[in-house]
């Protein structure tokens, strides 16, 4: 695993990390709710989103391009699956910790990429992408799927989780493409 | 309007419904009376199943069940789907032998395999 990878992945860890624990109510926090579970993977897919329209604005490579476009595509999929599933249940998802931790974080990466052109922008973003995918494909399944009480959710977030997945294996790739060192 | 002008519509309408015609109306696979529909899930970001052997002027019907959209998409360009969202449906009738591969335009991995034989 690449240095920038390391820092990328960890700086999104740190604030999934807290959350691994609080979902399940373990190390004495209290326990993310649905509302804040789903809140928290629609801001994780929104924030992905800006990353991509980033890349779009930035990034020449077709590779990365092509990249972003399908985050773009596929996260504003599952999030409009979300919000009809909220509309559904007549419900609105909670503000939380994890959330507004994430959104911090990524301000300083998009404070970092923008500071950025060229081969150093894809390969950070590259990068941040594997390593944001790794992080948040571990928390959906191992901490938010079990933790979520209502049948719909959960099987959004599988579905969803299908399709994170295939993007973590692209991302993968595009960072070996890449041939960042 | 003229007397013609009914039987163009209704030509038009017909055709568009056997080359892309509306989801839900599948005939079933095999009926003699007409083209044999083969049904392609997506499924997993997959095509199940990945090969169909058809007979010339069978219809071949795609279905996404993902989350994400998808396409059908010739490589040879001859057809494409357009963007398929969870639930859309796109199809397509195969008159000319050969074997036609496509892909999903916005998941190239995603690939299936199409053989059209006269029996």
């Amino acid at each position: 695993m690449s240095r920038s990878l390391t820092i990328a992945a960890a700086a999104v860890l740190s604030a999934f990390a807290a959350a691994g624990a609080t979902a399940e109510g373990t190390g004495g926090a209290k326990a993310m709710n649905d509302l804040e579970i789903a809140h928290t993977a629609y801001t994780a897919g929104n924030l992905d989103i800006r990353y991509a329209h980033l890349a779009l604005a930035v990034s020449e490579n077709q590779t990365v391009r092509d990249f972003a476009a399908t985050m773009i595509r596929d996260h504003s999929a599952v999030n409009d699956a979300a919000v009809a599933l909220i509309t559904k249940l007549n419900v609105t998802p909670q503000d939380n910790d994890l959330s507004r931790a994430l959104v911090a974080g990524a301000v300083e990466k998009r404070a970092e990429l923008g500071g950025l052109d060229g081969k150093a922008f894809d390969c950070a973003y590259a990068a941040n992408e594997l390593g944001y995918h790794q992080v948040v494909n571990q928390t959906v399944e191992q901490n938010f799927i079990p933790a979520v009480t209502v049948p719909e959710l959960k099987d959004l977030l599988g579905d969803a989780l299908v399709t994170f997945k295939v993007h973590e294996g692209h991302a993968e790739g595009m960072v070996k493409s890449l041939n960042c060192g | 309007m003229s007397r013609s002008a009914p039987r163009a519509w209704l030509a038009v309408a017909l055709a568009g419904w056997l080359l892309g015609g509306p989801s839900g109306s599948a005939q079933a696979a095999g009926d003699a009376a007409g083209p044999a529909v083969h049904r392609v899930v997506i499924d997993r970001f997959a095509f199940e199943p990945q090969r169909l052997e058809l007979r010339p002027g069978d219809i071949v019907e795609w279905i996404n069940r993902d989350l994400a959209p998808h396409t059908a998409s010739a490589e040879s360009g001859d057809w494409d789907s357009g963007e398929l969202s969870r639930g859309g449906v796109f199809r397509q009738r195969f008159s000319a032998e050969g074997t036609a591969l496509y892909f999903c335009a916005f998941h190239p991995h995603m690939r299936g395999e199409i053989t059209v034989a006269a029996p």
